[in-house]
């Protein structure tokens, strides 16, 4: 069989871990505000500026909070928020995204570049991690790019989930009368591995038929195959999922990502997730619709953080929320605020000395400021803009997939490495 | 910030360039010897190449007439805007300069007289020589100086030419070449790289890889010292050692892809001479039926994805259809009359509602679908003078269109919007708390529509919707995209200057960080002036325009610029189309379509559009960064690709062969004729050829709606399948995909939704696979039990050459009613066989012992049994060779001796081993006779059975596992190959088992699931009136129709081979050459 370089040789099943139900690592959720969420009015406060128009209405009367060592804009939940988990979060502040086209920002901010092909760090923790895992890479929409090293798994039916992860059975059900007994299924798998054995490791095949081929076999692999029907027997029935939310035009599904996502992890089934709450492009009534959907992630991801304790999975998670760029430091004459290239990310995990702590600086109108690539202090003559690649490089080590093959074959090149973990 | 008016203006001109670049590309094709047996007449040739004089002339004429309009237009804005003269040599002349070396014969290309032809320049010429006669008219004074020039768009470069005007450019231009290499480490190959449109170059794709003028640049910058790394592989070579599949593997493919079935024998005659005219002609000839449509349907939603709003795209609150509004009034009042509380709730209403949302949401599917499906010029789709309606969106738009069905939601006609009345005072609506609104007078402000094709269909102003500050620019952003081929965001991905960015002196007319996109974006944003934020024509009060009131009416204390009358912002650039200003704010989308259609991006962009759905992926699109490991290879895909597009929009434009200009249905079938979708194998291992084809050829994997389609076409079943008023049987819903909503396992499986999910997934997942073997394991047993059961043998799809009794084992089987009655009346059943030597087992079976009631009778029926008295075997002299009294076998499972005979009463068999000792004809002679019971006499099976692999059983089944793997796979394999090895060892494995353990009725064994409920056409044609629909309009079963048929069609299954065909047809349809084409 053909070995495609750079084709997706490395789906992710291709050598399966060999305790990879048994992964005990850490597990990575990523969150995307799609649209452009408002620093300003989260986690980069900015207050009014005398000559200067209206930057957030909140802060005609509000001033901005503090929680622990990150200040916050008295927004939406922002107060229950970091006032909870500020000894969780480390803030980076004035990331450039160098663009204001949605497009670019996302792929920018979910893959460390800005031209379409790099992978996001959640495919590389799903390939290095995952190996040998039934969804190690879930999806629920957005910017889920893989550049062929892992492949993601759509979980946005959860109730047909139950139904099919038991092929053999009617809708999953063991109290049901079976398609096949146990004894034909297993003859109709056994003898199919066999057969997809066989056809995967035919010569000549273009790069496309042989990563199918290889796709396919593995996810027939017992262990993949198998992983599912645990998970499946977890999902809550329906009225117990949590519900869609909605404010207005907008529906939140993001609670119910949260967790489908927790038990796909509780499961062992997965290891890395890319969340999505759309809705940020908030052209008009900015405040009245970020108010809702910023109310709606931070919500959503205290949640996430109460159900990864209930599931005993909050030791090992590791958060990072993001947009694909900020808004203007104005409104516009529909209140609304229109696209701005200056973002923040923010990193989420329990009992780390990185934490309760603001990287990344931007002025009183929300321009970034460079910083000392050691220091991480304001250096605007030596220093350098953050951009995405650098919270992409320092994820990517501290996470410990800076050196996979996978990795490398998307490097970072000429990028300082910002120490932000440390 | 230093360079950032360079910046913009790199972009302004990259956008108007490749409207140069694109017409003198377009001529890639022409090329001198290389028509082969495609050549058309030379009489042809002639005409055409005065089409092509002529288009070149227009489009010549039409682009110095643009460059002044730009000119003064971007004077008014700012100098940094301004674009220079896309100057030239003389485009007549230069039409024919280029030769592609492509490794593709142009299919359809005309082949002009040519002007002489240059060529290639020779070895050792010098690095001036080299420069003025092959690189300083073709390329820089044709291409880069459009930009590439001081005060031009990328004047602040490192290369900056003179342009021709100045006495000695020739000179000063060889020098920036020189000063370049000597400066730039890596220079040639930069060079290379950007005129391939890679490394993010702002003016794109300017000369294709492998075309003279490449190679030409190559030889030049080698001359001047630079040096070139170019690898291995090439344009040229990219499909070297690459196999194209068959022309009837390919059709099979377009079959599937095209009709959603497999060829006929005929079509499959008809490519067997391997030409491409046959597969060519073929592959059109599919293009025709339902399945087709939705083919054009689905493909074209994949890039529109209008169908989002499918059920919502009028509101009740809207009431400018007059029509509308008052069905809906009237509906509820028919509903509250009849007794209920919600009259929304009632079916009714409901239906009406589905049908007219579905009518005006698929108006910009189906005009593509009528403009493909009818042959008409595919500029149609934005040019159309009407809407696309079914009866009840004709209904609430007031048009006067017939149909042939005027119930039937699925019908669509051309239509128009004749009854649509803006806001005026004169508009008199009365609000009713349970009815809703009812228009009593439509007032004054009736409206002539301006009808522009797709593009002001509401629907897909709704799905690309303004505000009042976008100001229809995502709406400019995607015709761009879909109908020019144009990604604007794209050309917007670097790095934004944020002081740029705070500027407050209107930046996207006057800041060249932002000009860079809305120079070419605004105009056409304003020619979708009429057109308010939910996409109704000027929805305003008063009816005059559709600005936002707070655009005209501020209130924070500014003065806006907005005078009585107008119908766009005074404050963005006026509309129009590059450097055209669309003459009437009446119909200035109309005009821009003209505009579009005129374009050659627009062909390009047809192809792009339709490219994913042939090949499951998007177009390699040039890398951008060059340290990336495959840089190279993709950069040669993406040239590949560029040339292949150019090929086939050159063709497109023009007309294939003897086709008309613009038939989209000879553009599929070209894309489908395509290396990229042909290519099948390839020999030999080269890592860049691997990246370069990473998604080129066979074996993409089947959309959930392809797969759907295919059991469909191979089996006749389809996994759950459903109708639901108000469409009826016209649209089906299925577990793979749900036109209606995304409850089913299409999302699984790698569908989109339109809204969050747009994008199709090929790569496969456990949980995806999950999906197919689900799909596999419910189908099966219906879809075999049919076959066998309940299809007479001449309708069998799967199953023909084949009976229930052909087991491994068996020599020949025999089915023979018994109906003697006692005893003493014994009958001798006769069963003649060829045998040849060695141990036989016979096999007799009872097959009928169930008892069908007639329906509505009360009568007991009686206890059906039969009872076998001897056995004896003759050979062909009439010598018995062997004998056995039954009644002598005791008690079996399935019966016992009572007295004289053996009595059997339940379906079961007795195998009885005899030894043959030489070959020959044999007799099988059985004496029997039954217990009567109801209207069929007991039925006595004989099968004969060898276990030595020679049996007429065993090839029986060989022969149908390999016609299995023809039909389901479009595989021809042999009987002893070892896919049938493969599967007929399952067969074997699973049927042993089940001949141990199982009994012998199908239903019975070990109570497996077998759903009636499947597929609610399962039981058209054998059951009456095989479904109905419930008062919600959902179908249902008719299961007093089916009950009756079943009970009086049987399925005992005595050898357990129907069972066993169930696994062994799971297995199959699990199989990877199933689920991928």
């Amino acid at each position: 069989m053909q070995v495609m370089l750079g084709a997706g040789t490395a789906s992710g099943f291709r050598v399966p871990l060999a305790n990879a139900a048994d992964y005990s690592g850490k597990l990575f959720v990523f969150i995307q505000a799609d649209g452009g969420w408002d620093p300003t009015s989260f986690c980069d406060p900015k207050t009014n500026v005398a000559g200067e128009p209206i930057i957030n209405h909140w802060a005609e009367n509000g001033e901005v909070r503090q929680a622990g060592n990150i200040r916050y804009a008295p927004f939406a939940n922002n107060q229950a928020f970091f006032d909870k988990y500020y000894q969780r979060m480390l803030v980076v502040n004035g990331v450039d995204a160098q663009t204001n086209s949605h497009s670019a920002g996302v792929v920018h901010n979910w893959s460390g570049r800005i031209s379409e092909g790099y992978p996001t760090t959640t495919a590389l923790l799903a390939a290095h991690n995952g190996a040998g895992l039934s969804m190690p890479y879930l999806s629920f929409g957005g910017f889920s790019n893989t550049a062929g090293v892992a492949v993601f798994t759509r979980l946005n039916n959860p109730n047909e989930i139950r139904n099919i992860a038991k092929p053999e059975l009617q809708l999953g059900d063991p109290a049901k009368r079976p398609f096949f007994n146990s004894d034909d299924w297993k003859s109709i798998t056994s003898h199919r591995d066999t057969r997809m054995e066989r056809l995967a490791a035919a010569p000549n095949l273009l790069p496309r038929e042989a990563r199918s081929r290889e796709l396919y076999a593995a996810a027939l692999e017992p262990d993949a195959a198998e992983g599912l029907r645990p998970f499946a027997d977890m999902i809550p029935a329906t009225a117990e999922l949590q519900e869609i939310e909605e404010f207005n035009l907008f529906r939140s599904r993001l609670k119910r990502q949260v967790q489908l996502t927790m038990l796909a992890f509780k499961a062992g089934v997965a290891v890395s997730a890319d969340l999505r709450l759309g809705g940020f492009d908030t052209h008009d009534l900015h405040d009245q619709d970020q108010g809702w959907l910023l109310g709606n992630l931070t919500d959503s991801v205290a949640y996430l953080w109460d159900y990864a304790e209930l599931q005993g999975l909050a030791d090992r998670l590791v958060v990072v929320m993001g947009s694909d760029f900020g808004r203007t430091n104005k409104y516009n004459a529909e209140l609304g605020k229109d696209h701005w290239p200056i973002g923040s990310f923010i990193v989420m995990e329990k009992n780390r000395t990185w934490t309760n702590r603001v990287v990344g600086e931007t002025d009183e109108l929300h321009f970034a400021r460079k910083v000392n690539p050691t220091t991480l202090r304001r250096d605007d003559a030596a220093g350098t803009l953050i951009h995405p690649k650098h919270i992409h490089k320092a994820l990517r080590k501290y996470l410990g997939v800076a050196d996979t093959p996978e990795s490398q074959r998307f490097p970072f090149n000429n990028t300082a490495e910002l120490p932000l973990f440390s | 910030m230093p360079g950032s008016s360079n910046i913009c203006r790199g972009r302004i001109l990259r956008w108007i360039l490749s409207v140069v670049v694109g017409v003198s590309a377009s001529q890639a094709q022409f090329r001198s010897g290389e028509w082969g047996e495609e050549a058309p007449a030379s009489s042809q040739w002639d005409v055409e190449f005065e089409r092509d004089q002529l288009f070149e002339s227009i489009l010549a004429d039409r682009r110095e007439l643009a460059h002044e309009r730009l000119e003064d237009a971007a004077s008014t804005i700012q100098s940094q805007a301004s674009c220079p003269v896309p100057v030239g040599p003389d485009q007549s002349e230069r039409a024919f300069q280029k030769k592609i070396a492509s490794p593709f014969v142009a299919r359809f290309a005309p082949s002009p007289v040519r002007p002489p032809w240059r060529g290639v320049a020779p070895e050792g010429e010098s690095p001036s020589g080299l420069f003025s006669d092959y690189i300083s008219a073709p390329v820089v004074q044709a291409k880069c100086i459009n930009c590439h020039v001081a005060d031009g768009i990328s004047g602040h470069t490192r290369l900056v030419f003179s342009p021709s005007t100045v006495e000695n450019h020739e000179t000063l231009n060889l020098a920036v070449f020189e000063t370049f290499l000597t400066d730039v480490e890596g220079g040639a190959d930069l060079i290379l790289n950007k005129i391939q449109g890679a490394e993010s170059h702002g003016g794109g794709i300017q000369v294709v890889a492998g075309s003279t003028d490449f190679a030409n640049m190559e030889r030049f910058l080698r001359a001047l010292g630079g040096e070139t790394t170019s690898g291995a592989l090439t344009v040229d070579t990219l499909f070297d050692g690459v196999t194209m599949a068959t022309s009837e593997r390919t059709l099979r493919r377009a079959a599937l892809l095209f009709a959603g079935r497999l060829p006929t024998p005929a079509e499959v005659a008809s490519v067997s001479d391997g030409e491409d005219s046959s597969l060519r002609a073929a592959i059109r000839s599919l293009m025709t039926g339902s399945a087709f449509h939705d083919f054009l349907i689905r493909a074209a939603n994949d890039r529109l994805l209008t169908d989002r709003d499918r059920t919502n795209v009028i509101g009740n609150a809207q009431v400018a259809f007059v029509n509308l509004t008052n069905k809906r009034y009237d509906l509820s009042k028919r509903a509250v009359d009849g007794g209920y509380e919600l009259p929304r709730s009632s079916p009714l209403y409901r239906f009406h509602e589905r049908a007219v949302q579905y009518g005006m949401a698929r108006a910009p599917l189906e005009l593509i679908a009528r403009v493909v499906e009818e042959d008409l010029p595919y500029t149609e789709i934005l040019t159309a003078d009407y809407i696309m309606a079914n009866p009840m969106a004709a209904h609430a738009y007031a048009a006067d269109t017939e149909f042939e069905d005027p119930d039937d939601p699925t019908e669509f006609q051309p239509s128009e919007i004749a009854g649509y009345y803006r806001r005026h005072n004169s508009r008199k609506v009365q609000q009713d708390p349970v009815l809703g609104r009812r228009v009593v007078n439509p007032g004054n402000l009736s409206t002539d529509y301006p009808h522009a094709g797709i593009l002001n269909t509401t629907v897909f102003l709704k799905r690309y919707p303004t505000t009042a500050t976008n100001r229809n620019r995502a709406r400019s952003r995607w015709t761009y995209y879909h109908f020019l081929g144009v990604d604007i965001e794209q050309s917007a991905a670097r790095t934004t200057d944020p002081v740029a960015l705070a500027d407050t002196n209107n930046p996207t007319m006057n800041n060249p960080a932002c000009t860079v996109c809305h120079i070419p974006m605004d105009p056409v944003a304003g020619t979708f002036q009429n057109f308010g934020d939910m996409g109704l024509y000027r929805d305003q009060y008063g009816g005059n325009d559709s600005l936002p009131r707070l655009y005209k009416f501020p209130e924070d204390g500014t003065v806006s610029p907005y005078q009585q009358g107008d119908t766009w912002f005074r404050d963005m650039r006026s509309p129009g189309f590059g450097a055209e200003t669309a003459p009437s704010a009446e119909n200035s989308l109309h005009w821009l379509a003209e505009q579009i259609v005129a374009d050659e991006r627009f062909a390009k962009a047809a192809v792009r559009f339709w490219w994913p759905a042939i090949m499951g992926v998007e177009l390699v699109e040039p890398p951008t960064d060059s340290t990336d490991p495959d840089f190279n290879a993709l950069l040669v895909a993406s040239s590949a690709q560029a040339q292949e597009v150019e090929e086939l929009a050159a063709s497109f434009r023009q007309g294939f062969g003897d086709g008309d200009p613009y038939n989209a249905k000879d553009l599929l079938a070209e894309i489908a004729l395509s290396p990229w979708f042909r290519a099948e194998s390839v020999t030999g291992e080269d890592p860049a050829r691997e990246v370069a084809l990473r998604d080129a050829g066979v074996a993409r994997l089947l959309t959930p709606e392809e797969l759907a389609a295919k059991t469909n076409a191979v089996t006749g079943y389809m996994w759950g399948r459903r109708f639901q008023r108000p469409f009826g049987r016209s649209e089906t819903r299925s577990k793979l995909h749900d036109p209606q909503s995304n409850t089913g396992y299409e999302l699984l499986y790698g569908g989109i939704d339109s809204d969050g999910i747009t994008e199709r997934t090929g790569d496969m997942t456990p949980l995806m696979a999950s999906v197919a073997q689900s799909h596999a394991a419910e189908v099966s047993c219906p879809i075999v039990r049919r076959e066998f059961f309940y299809w007479p043998k001449d309708s069998r799809l799967l199953f023909d050459g084949i009976t229930k009794f052909d087991t491994p084992y068996s020599e020949s089987s025999g089915a023979f009613d018994v109906t003697a009655e006692t005893w003493e009346a014994r009958q001798t059943v006769r069963f003649e066989i060829a045998l040849a030597s060695g141990t036989k087992t016979v096999r007799l079976a009872f097959t009928n012992n169930r008892v069908t009631v007639p329906e509505g009778s009360t009568e007991d029926p009686g206890d059906r049994n039969l009872s076998l008295d001897r056995l004896e075997v003759r050979d062909s002299g009439g010598a018995t060779v062997f004998e056995l009294e039954l009644e002598t076998l005791g008690r079996q499972n399935c019966g016992r001796a009572r007295g004289e005979f053996f009595k059997m009463s339940s379906n079961c068999s007795l195998e009885i081993p005899i030894a043959v000792a030489s070959d020959g004809v044999y007799e099988v002679l059985v004496k029997a006779h039954q217990d009567r019971a109801g209207n069929e006499a007991a039925r006595l099976a004989i099968s004969l059975e060898a276990e030595d692999g020679s049996s007429s059983g065993e090839q029986a089944i060989r022969r149908t596992l390999a016609g299995l793997h023809q039909r389901l796979f479009g595989m021809t394999v042999a009987t002893d190959s070892t896919d049938v090895n493969e599967a007929y060892d399952l067969f074997v494995e699973v049927w042993n088992r089940k001949r141990a353990s199982e009994g012998a009725n199908f239903f019975s064994n070990a109570d497996l699931h077998c759903t009636d409920t499947g597929d609610h056409l399962y039981f058209a044609g054998l059951a009456g009136e095989a479904f109905r629909y419930a008062q919600g309009g959902a179908s249902y079963l008719n299961q007093d129709s089916v009950r009756a048929f079943k009970q009086a069609n049987p399925t005992g299954d005595p050898h357990h081979t129907v069972r066993t065909w169930v696994v062994t047809l799971a297995y199959l349809l699990t199989d990877y050459r199933y689920l991928y084409f």
